[in-house]
């Protein structure tokens, strides 16, 4: 049979389409989560009991940590003296600066939409740290490789709990759900609360939610 | 109300009131030490009338007596907490002046944070915050 260079064409191009289409029924069972964290500062005292529940379940190395609560204050005068709690730590970008950059693989977002690092993949090149515009990266000082917040996802996830500092918290300052669930616990504050989030005008999408404070700030 | 000067001598307190623990702490050191009246008032009467209010450190109201010495700015910069709780709760819910040291010093980042969670955890559970 004298093979033509047309049928040779079409035959290749029908055996390349066949893997591309189970790829894309693979992606479409899967959970399709895209998990979230709402941080409410009306509610936060400040305590850090989350940023210490992360080190733990986390074993964070003391000279780093993926969760800060920075203070700020005070503001007002006598019984109205308060202070403004916000929370610094990955906010699980759906367009992530680091994943972009990142020349290895290593920076990666699971399935329910985590953004995560493969620490033997990372060569700790330190284009991650630059390219994040909420500094939350940093270079883990036993590993070498880049590391930051993961949801526990590596820890307490796959146990079927909640993350660390949303479970520590004494308040209910932070929640966690998937955003994709309109009966989650984050779909139904969303719905109900105003909130805002960081740098949305550079475009990355971020999943950390922020209920405003709601006393006003001299600036 | 102005500073009350006549200082009983304390064994005489110590009587009665051995289990309150004799003064101390840092206190017992302030200018030629503090006597017990010189906090706890004194009062004509006791201890033969019972119903007498002699200053009990554990309301709210007696913070006025701390912050006569302790300014809040001052407080405020040994730690920000202070800002947020002087009006609310007493002072002796955190310190205790009788012991050499008061228990909360140097407490650590751990226990000073099991504090809050365990007085905001009740309240956030109770409703408020």
């Amino acid at each position: 049979m004298k093979l033509s260079r047309r049928h040779f064409l079409a035959g290749g191009a029908a055996c390349a389409a066949i893997p591309v289409a189970t790829l894309v029924t693979a992606e479409e069972e899967k959970t399709g989560k895209n998990l979230a964290l709402v941080f409410d500062q009306t509610k936060c005292i400040g305590c850090e009991a989350c940023s210490q529940a992360c080190r733990e379940a986390n074993n964070v190395p003391a000279q780093v940590s993926r969760l800060n609560i920075v203070r700020e204050g005070p503001y007002g005068e006598g019984n109205d003296k308060h202070y403004r709690f916000d929370r610094q730590s990955c906010v699980h970008c759906e367009t992530a600066p680091c994943i972009a950059v990142c020349p290895t693989g290593a920076c990666f977002r699971d399935e329910d939409g985590v953004v995560d690092v493969t620490a033997n993949r990372c060569v700790g090149c330190q284009y991650c740290i630059a390219a994040c515009p909420y500094r939350v990266r940093y270079v883990d000082p036993e590993t070498k490789a880049v590391d930051k917040c993961d949801l526990c996802r590596k820890t307490r996830l796959k146990e079927g709990k909640l993350p660390a500092c949303v479970e520590a918290c004494p308040t209910q300052a932070v929640v966690f759900g998937d955003l994709n669930d309109p009966k989650s616990d984050v779909a139904k504050l969303l719905r109900a609360k105003q909130t805002y989030r960081d740098k949305v005008s550079l475009g990355t999408k971020p999943k950390l939610y922020k209920v405003p404070h709601g006393k006003g700030k001299v600036i | 109300m102005g500073a009350p000067v006549i200082a009983s001598d304390d064994s005489a307190c110590m009587r009665c009131h051995k289990r309150n623990g004799a003064m101390e702490g840092i206190h017992s050191q302030v200018a030629d030490g503090l006597s017990c009246i010189r906090c706890h008032g004194d009062a004509p009467g006791h201890p033969r009338n019972k119903n007498l209010d002699l200053m009990y450190f554990g309301d709210i109201d007696r913070n006025e007596y701390c912050v006569r010495c302790h300014q809040p700015e001052v407080l405020s910069e040994a730690d920000w907490t202070h800002d947020v709780h002087l009006d609310e709760i007493p002072c002796s819910s955190c310190h205790q002046l009788h012991p050499e040291v008061d228990p909360i010093s140097g407490i650590g980042e751990k226990a000073r944070t099991a504090l809050c969670v365990d007085c905001h955890g009740n309240m956030s559970a109770e409703g408020s915050k």
